[in-house]
Order: C-alpha cells, then sequence, then structure tokens
C-alpha cells in the first residue's frame, strides 16, 4: 500500500488576540514515497508549521484546513487518540534545538525507551537493544554511559545525534527532519549531514527535510519546495528548482547563496506599497507588474511536474 | 537555566492582559467602598460603637440593628463601620515602614555588595529562619500587646521581603551598560541609586507592598484573635470575631459579619495586585512567609 | 560517522555533586542557626518588665524584701552580662536544659517533648495537603488554562489567600460541627479531629502553591521538550504527569520551606481554636503571663523544626532536580 503524503488546499491559521494570521495557506503537493523532499525557505517562511501541522503539533490556538492524506488516511479527520497513533510510530519528528527538545530532568535512556514503550508497552528491552544500536551506528562509543546522562551534561552534537536516535526509534515510515542544522558550526552540520544520509540510506527513504540551508537541501533531496509567506512559490526536482530557478524569489534565493556570490535578494523596492490579495512576493519582486499587485497568482504547471506561482509562466 | 522562548501561546495570553478586566474593576470599587466607609464610619455609623446596651443583648437582625447586636447590646452594623479603621492604619503603617527599611537595607546590600552584602544576607536569613507568625506572637506577648509592639512585629517580620527584592533588582541593574555610563559621568552612587536605579524597582516594589499590606491585615487580625493584638473594647474586626468566640454557636452573624469584611478588604487588595502584576508583567513570585 | 565532539564525562559524578551542594547547604545553616539562638534569646530578656518581680510577685500585692530579690535575681543568673547570660543559655539549651516555668514551675523540657509532636504532626499534615491540593489544583488549573476549571480555581485560591484561617475554622465549626454534626471540635481523637486543623493551617498555603503550580507548569507547557515527547505519539495527560511535572517541580520545590514557615505559624492558631495542646497553645499561654523561658523555647523550637524541615526539603530539591545533583552551576 503507498504511504504518499498528499496534502491538499492544506493551510494553517493562528487565532491572536489582533485576529486571525495565516502561517501556511494553498499548499497542494504531494511528499512521494522513497524521496527526500526539501522544504526550504527564509525563517518566518512557515516551513517549520507545515511540518508540524502535518504531525498536529501545533500550538492550541492554531487550526489546520484543508486536507492531508497519509496513504488512504485523512489525518486532519483522526481523533487525538488515533493521531497518537501515527506520531513517531508511523510518521516520526526529528526535532530543532536539539538541547531544548529533551527533558532536562530525565535521563536520555529513559526517555529514549518511552518513545518505543508509549506504542509497545512492555518492550523495555527491545527498546534498549535497539537504542544501544542506533546510538553506537550515529558514531557513539559507550551507548550505556550517555543513556544514563541527562542531555545538559551532552555537548551539542551528541543531542543532535541523540534526537536523530529518538526519531529512529519505532521504524517509522516517514520521517520529518526540521531545521537540523540551524544555529550549528561548519563541523557540526557535517555530522548532521552524515547522520541524516546513514537515515536515508538504511532507514527510510521517506523524508521531509525542513531546512534554510540550501545546501543540505541540494546534498540529501530530489525535490525541492520553496515557501515564502506560507505559500509554496516553486516546486519541483533538485536539478530543475535549484540550478535553473523559474520563479524570481527562488532566483533571488539561490543568488544570495555563498558561492553565488551573496547577492541579497532585495528589500521592498521603491514606490511598492504592502497590498492585500496581491503575489507575496510583490513587494521584493524585481519583475512584477501591475497584475501582481492586484491578482493572486496560481500555481502553472510547466514540465517535469515543476509547479511555478507567478504570472510569468501563465 | 535554558532560554527561554514564547510560543505564541504566550505571546497571545500577554496580549489578552491588556484588556480591562471586569473582576477588576469591582475589586477596585469594593476597595474603594470599604476605605471610604471606614473613613467617614464616624459619620455613618447609626450608633456609638462602644455603646452599650445589656437589655439589647445579642439581638438577630432587625429593623433598628441591622446587623444585629453582640453580646453587651452594642450595634454590630457599626462596630463593622469602625471595625477596619486601626488594623487597616497599622497594616498600611507598618508595611510602609517595612518597605522603607527594606528597601534603604536591600539597595545598600546589592549596591555595594561583598562584606555589607554578607552581612546583610546573613541577618536576613536569621529572620527567615523563624516563622513570622511565631516571631510576631513572641514579640506582641513579651512587650505587651499593644500597636507599639504590633507595628515592630510587622516591621521586623517583613522587612526581609522587599530587601530581598530590591537586593537582586540591583545586583541585576548594576551590570547594565547605564549604570556604567553613570558613573563615567561622574555620578555619585545615592545619585545612581535613588535617581536610576529606583524607578525600574517601583512595579516590583508596588506589588509586593499590596500583598504585603493584605496578609498585614491577616496577621493583625489574627493576633488580636489570639488577644495580643488590638485590645477589646476597640471595635476591630479581629477583636470582633475573638470577642465572638463564646456567642457564635448561637449568634454565627457575630463571627461572620466581620469575617467578611477582612475576607473583602484582603481579596479586594490582592485582585488588584495580580491586576498590576500581570499589567507589568512582573515575575514576582507569589511568596507569603507569615 | 564522526565520534568526536565527545564532552570528557569522566569529571563527572552525582554523589559528589550532591555532597557539595549539601555542605553548602549546611554551612550556610551554621550562621542561621545561630543568629536564631540569639533571637530567640534576646526576645526573652530583652523584653520590658521584670521576671524576678514576676517570679516573686504575682498578683502583685506582695512586697518583696531587697534581700529575697537578689537571691531570685541570682538564682535565674541575670547578675551576669547578658553574653555571658547568652552563652549560659545557650549551653543549656544545647544540652537540652530549658529550664522552668515561672508559673507552673513545670519542666520546660518535659512539656515541649510532650507538646511537639503535636505541633509537628499538624504541620506535616499541613504541608502534605499543600503539596497534595495546591500541586493538584495548579495542574489542573495550567491544563485547562482559560477554560472553565481554571477559571473557577482561580477564584477559589485567590480566595483562599485572602482568608484567615481562624475565620475558616470558626466556619468550619459553624458548618461541620454545629451544622452537620460530622466532625468533633476539639481533642485529638482519630484521623476525622485533624481535618479541621489540617485546613485551618494549610488554606492560604494551599492557595499561593496552587497559583505557583500554574504558572510554573504554563511555563513548562511552553517548552520544546513537551512538543517532541506528543511527536513521540504520547497522550497529553502523560506528557504532563512524566515531562511537566518533574520540571515544575524543581520551582515549587524551592517555596515548600517559605509554606512551611507559614503552615507551622499558622498552627499556633488552630492550636488555640481546636484545644490541641501543642507548643503554639503552650506558648500563648506563656506570653499572657510573660513567661519567658516558655517564649524562648517556643521561638527556639519552632525554628528548629523549620530548619530541619529546610534540610529536608533540600533533600527532595536534590532529588527532583538532576542539575544540582550533577554539579551544575544553577542561577
Amino acid at each position: 500500500m503507498g504511504k504518499e503524503i498528499k496534502v491538499c488546499e492544506f493551510g494553517v491559521t493562528f487565532h491572536t488576540a489582533h485576529g486571525p494570521v495565516s502561517a501556511v495557506r494553498d499548499v497542494n503537493t504531494v511528499f512521494r514515497e522513497g524521496e527526500v523532499t526539501g522544504l526550504i525557505g527564509e525563517s518566518g517562511s512557515g516551513k517549520s508549521v507545515l511540518g508540524m501541522a502535518i504531525l498536529q503539533l501545533l500550538p492550541a490556538n492554531a487550526r489546520i484546513e484543508g486536507s492531508c492524506l497519509y496513504g488512504d488516511t485523512e489525518l486532519t479527520a483522526l481523533s487525538e487518540k488515533e493521531m497518537e497513533q501515527i506520531r513517531g510510530n508511523e510518521i516520526a519528528l526529528i526535532p530543532q534545538n536539539p538541547v531544548e527538545s529533551l527533558n532536562p530532568v530525565l535521563r536520555i535512556g529513559r526517555q529514549l525507551t518511552e518513545a518505543m514503550t508509549i506504542h509497545a508497552p512492555g518492550k523495555k528491552a527491545e527498546a534498549k537493544q535497539r537504542y544501544q544500536d542506533l546510538m553506537s551506528r550515529l558514531g557513539f562509543s559507550r551507548p550505556e554511559l550517555v543513556s544514563r546522562q541527562y542531555s545538559f551534561q551532552l555537548s551539542g552534537g551528541m543531542n543532535q545525534r541523540m534526537i536523530a536516535v529518538l526519531g529512529l526509534m519505532n521504524r517509522p515510515v516517514w520521517m520529518i527532519a526540521d531545521e537540523p542544522t540551524k544555529g550549528l558550526d561548519a563541523i557540526l552540520r557535517r555530522q548532521v549531514y552524515e547522520v541524516l544520509q546513514e537515515i536515508t540510506m538504511r532507514d527510510t527513504r521517506n523524508m521531509i527535510l525542513i531546512t534554510h540551508d540550501v545546501a543540505l537541501a541540494r546534498k540529501l533531496s530530489q525535490k525541492i519546495l520553496v515557501l515564502y509567506q506560507g505559500e509554496i512559490l516553486e516546486q519541483g526536482t533538485v536539478a530543475d528548482v535549484l540550478d535553473h530557478p523559474a520563479h524570481p524569489y527562488t532566483r533571488g534565493l539561490i543568488g544570495s547563496l555563498p558561492k553565488n556570490g551573496m547577492k541579497p535578494i532585495g528589500q521592498p523596492l521603491k514606490g511598492r506599497e504592502d497590498i492585500t490579495g496581491g503575489c507575496v512576493f510583490y513587494l521584493r519582486c524585481p519583475q512584477a507588474t501591475k497584475r501582481c499587485r492586484q491578482e493572486h497568482p496560481r500555481e502553472s504547471g510547466l514540465e517535469n511536474g515543476r509547479k511555478v506561482r507567478c504570472f510569468l509562466y501563465e | 537555566m535554558m532560554k527561554r522562548q514564547k510560543t505564541e501561546n504566550q505571546i497571545r495570553t500577554d496580549q489578552d492582559k491588556i484588556k480591562i478586566d471586569a473582576g477588576h474593576v469591582m475589586a477596585a470599587l469594593l476597595l474603594v467602598f470599604i476605605l471610604l466607609v471606614s473613613l467617614f464610619a464616624p459619620l455613618l455609623a447609626p450608633y456609638d460603637p462602644y455603646q452599650l446596651d445589656m437589655r439589647h443583648a445579642l439581638e438577630p437582625p432587625c429593623a433598628a440593628h441591622l446587623l444585629g447586636t453582640d453580646a453587651i447590646g452594642r450595634d454590630v452594623l457599626s462596630r463593622i463601620m469602625y471595625g477596619g479603621r486601626q488594623s487597616l492604619l497599622l497594616a498600611a503603617a507598618a508595611t510602609g515602614l517595612s518597605m522603607t527599611l527594606g528597601c534603604i537595607i536591600g539597595m545598600i546590600a546589592g549596591y555595594f555588595g561583598g562584606k555589607t552584602d554578607l552581612v546583610i544576607t546573613a541577618v536576613s536569613n536569621v529572620f527567615q529562619g523563624i516563622p513570622g507568625m511565631t516571631m510576631m506572637i513572641a514579640i506582641a506577648g513579651l512587650m505587651g500587646s499593644g500597636v507599639t509592639s504590633m507595628l515592630l512585629a510587622l516591621v521586623i517580620t517583613s522587612w526581609v521581603g522587599f530587601s530581598r527584592l530590591v537586593r537582586g533588582e540591583v545586583m541585576k541593574l548594576k551590570q547594565e551598560y547605564f549604570v556604567e555610563g553613570l558613573k563615567g559621568l561622574g555620578a555619585g552612587n545615592m545619585r545612581i541609586l535613588l535617581l536610576h536605579i529606583g524607578p525600574n524597582l517601583i512595579g516590583s516594589i508596588l506589588i509586593i507592598f499590596a500583598t504585603r499590606i493584605a496578609s498585614a491585615m491577616l496577621s493583625v487580625a489574627s493576633l488580636s484573635f489570639l488577644g495580643l493584638g488590638l485590645q477589646p473594647p476597640t471595635p476591630d474586626w479581629g477583636v470582633m470575631i475573638s470577642d465572638a468566640r463564646t456567642h457564635f454557636r448561637q449568634v454565627p452573624m457575630l463571627a461572620i459579619a466581620p469575617g467578611v469584611m477582612i475576607v473583602l478588604l484582603s481579596l479586594s487588595i490582592n485582585i488588584l495586585a495580580d491586576a498590576l502584576r500581570d499589567r507589568l508583567d512582573v515575575r514576582a513570585d507569589v511568596v507569603k512567609g507569615d | 560517522m564522526t565520534a568526536s565532539a565527545f564532552r570528557p564525562l569522566s569529571g563527572y559524578s552525582e554523589p559528589m555533586g550532591i555532597v557539595k551542594y549539601m555542605g553548602k547547604r549546611l554551612l550556610t545553616l551554621i550562621p542561621v542557626l545561630l543568629g536564631i539562638t540569639i533571637v530567640a534569646f534576646l526576645l526573652g530578656t530583652g523584653a520590658p518588665g521584670d521576671p524576678v518581680e514576676a517570679i516573686l510577685n504575682r498578683d502583685g500585692t506582695q512586697i518583696v524584701s531587697p534581700e529575697e530579690y537578689e537571691i531570685v535575681k541570682e538564682r535565674l543568673g541575670l547578675n551576669d552580662p547578658i553574653p555571658i547570660q547568652y552563652i549560659k543559655w545557650l549551653r543549656n539549651a544545647m544540652t537540652g536544659e530549658l529550664g522552668q516555668s515561672f508559673f507552673t514551675n513545670k519542666d520546660i523540657r518535659e512539656q515541649m517533648a510532650y507538646r511537639l509532636p503535636y505541633t509537628v504532626r499538624l504541620a506535616l499534615l499541613g504541608l502534605g495537603m499543600t503539596v497534595v491540593f495546591g500541586i493538584g489544583a495548579g495542574m489542573v488549573m495550567a491544563i485547562y488554562k482559560d477554560r472553565w476549571p481554571d477559571r473557577i480555581l482561580r477564584t477559589i485560591t485567590t480566595v483562599m489567600l485572602s482568608v484567615p484561617g481562624f475565620w475558616i475554622a470558626i466556619l468550619m465549626i459553624l458548618i461541620f460541627v454545629e451544622q452537620l454534626k460530622w466532625l468533633p471540635t476539639s481533642g485529638l481523637n482519630g484521623w476525622k479531629s485533624y481535618i479541621m486543623p489540617g485546613i485551618t493551617v494549610s488554606v492560604s498555603t494551599i492557595g499561593v502553591c496552587a497559583r505557583l503550580t500554574r504558572t510554573s507548569v504554563l511555563d513548562e507547557l511552553g517548552r520544546q521538550y513537551v512538543t517532541v515527547a506528543s511527536a513521540k505519539g504520547m497522550n497529553a495527560r502523560l506528557v504532563a504527569i512524566r515531562h511537566v511535572l518533574p520540571n515544575a517541580l524543581i520551582p515549587i520545590t524551592t517555596f515548600l520551606g517559605n509554606y512551611f514557615a507559614g503552615i507551622l505559624g499558622g498552627s499556633t492558631i488552630a492550636e488555640v481554636i481546636f484545644n490541641i495542646p501543642g507548643i503554639g497553645n503552650y506558648a500563648i499561654d506563656a506570653v499572657k503571663s510573660r513567661d519567658y523561658f516558655v517564649v524562648q523555647a517556643y521561638v527556639l523550637f519552632t525554628a528548629m523544626v523549620y530548619v530541619v524541615m529546610t534540610i529536608l526539603i533540600d533533600l527532595i530539591y536534590l532529588a527532583v532536580n538532576p542539575k544540582i545533583r550533577a554539579g551544575e552551576r544553577v542561577e
């Protein structure tokens, strides 16, 4: 049975004291099996919200709209109890901020064991065996010792690998890696890359990689989604999107990479005022027309299943 | 400690707090009402609160005595109206004194640090080492009951709360750049303390001040109840409840009415202190030593 | 795979962390203890009034001869300078020799030994109720934030900390003894007789503790590890109990000492109202007759109970906070 994740008309709105704030909207895409999908964008683009919305792990004031199919199961229609069966078991998370992701007053081993025993009570010994195997695979030479530590006693790199172990405990079908390289130095970024590569080669190729790190996305993914202000502006294969960016925003994003000369994406351009209803990139787009200001562009299909949300490709 | 991130949830509640709350308005009105009645008791009270009338002792509520009369025929309503005056004044005076003393000591400890701080901290630890009520019973008891000994008892047990807060805040603020800058400009210690560090502290101090007045009220009432505070025949809520101990089973109103007043007064103060705490977003933890 | 970035683990040892922390805490307690004895002593001797006069002239009608006066004064050691008096008193107090009551002539040590258990039992009951109901209510408020259980409990707890214990006691007597005739009014026969005194001593601390718990649980609920625990597939209630509570307990534990102080002080009132023969009741009788030695002993014993309790609470703190066990610096 196919276990792809298909989202349609998907959106997330936060209901705040200042009224509703739309964080993600009008997302239509398929996360295919056997593929790593890179979800890239600047911070605040809604990429983490999208990832967490699939798992339905959002603050209480968030509302999810649209549909999210996992295989044949409509996740948005599941009860909380049914959703608990999916989380960790079918779709697991490698969270951002490793140190804050681990409970500071519980020993590491207990937190790892628990990931398995909540789904399979009584399998304590198996859980222990499992995390020790995973830990040695991810480069811990003394799993027994480390599992008795608390998160604050481990280095950042160790915690980073630990949450990968955590995500892998139940041999999940899907893995969502949320900003795995955020705030890390070059050495640790390399280590994370190795860990993720190890996972895609030996554990599961079904992965959603949420990152602002275009280089990492290029190395690991087969498909790329580019998010900007809650909308997917461009999606397609790595080669298409990253080597031949179509959308003006993607072009700007690729152009701002260090190896491409770090040309910054333009700040809001002169004479452009804030608009509602038009293209989300209108303010900063060098190729915007009058139409972009008034009309909201829809996704246009190009070759290779590529889609771009821009009037230039209509 | 770990860095605390504000989640969307928390941001939302911060904004919610800005709305005016009906409960807070009620509390403010209640407080003003009680204060006004206490202030104008001589004009408002239908009877002299000391006036005995043995023929009408222990009467149930009636037209002449809306809340009835006590064991020696005094009008309960009149005594209730007078009943907050002394203890409120005492609580306010004691808390004001504690605040002054605590702020001065806390500022000295926090600003100068070193040995001064060590000695002050040691002394305040000693005072924290004796439960407030125990201390008050001992002082009020041994010095003889009376306003002076109660004032002393209250100040001795509550200055530490203020000095702790001020010391901590001053130590934090001392690290800030603007203090360095002021020193560079040749500002003296006194000047920096009073004019620059002081204003930053007013919010937190005000909150403690309010909660302390409420708890001082309760302490005064407790001491009076034990016979160690205000003495009969003073019309005072605590004294009234103490007086009622022999008759409250027959005439519950004698104990209930003054108790309700104490609760309403301290409740309104506590609610307002909470409102202030929310408004200022101060993390003044609810500490209660007595 | 790289096995680098290993922080040396060998420097870490939990027992050492515990010993270091407790050692430091006990060391800071010594000056506190000394200070408390000084305060207790001064409270006795510094008080106005003349104990010699008080002993010889109880009803204020006798004529005391100067010889008699001198004999009693010498016997009480009141001719010595104050510091010498203090040292003598301290030495006696440390051997448990607390002297005799001026009035009843009963040995204070015996009285204390008889009465202390009542007070301690009542205070521990109060602390237990504070922990159970305070933390319980706080958890419920946090989990149902801004919904009706939170609103109701928030109102109740605010009222609780505005209510004087003695008045609650009277209300309870009116309701449960007079009206419903459920509970005995005084004395200590069976568990039922502990209900009202227990509530009397803990009513306001339950309120304070519940509010603190609410804040600290809410703080924790916003943390990332909570989301991660949910991402494992754990249900919300289990996350609250297994993950959030242990963290929220850390700040709560630091205030348990304060709560205990409040409860211990408040127990005097409960003892008086419910006729419990504890040290508070003893002290109130003594205070009315200016029985200094008894009051000194009362202050000293209450403080000692409090200090011992502080140490025990520190041990709880150690148990709930692994950072201290590991010898990490904690702000």
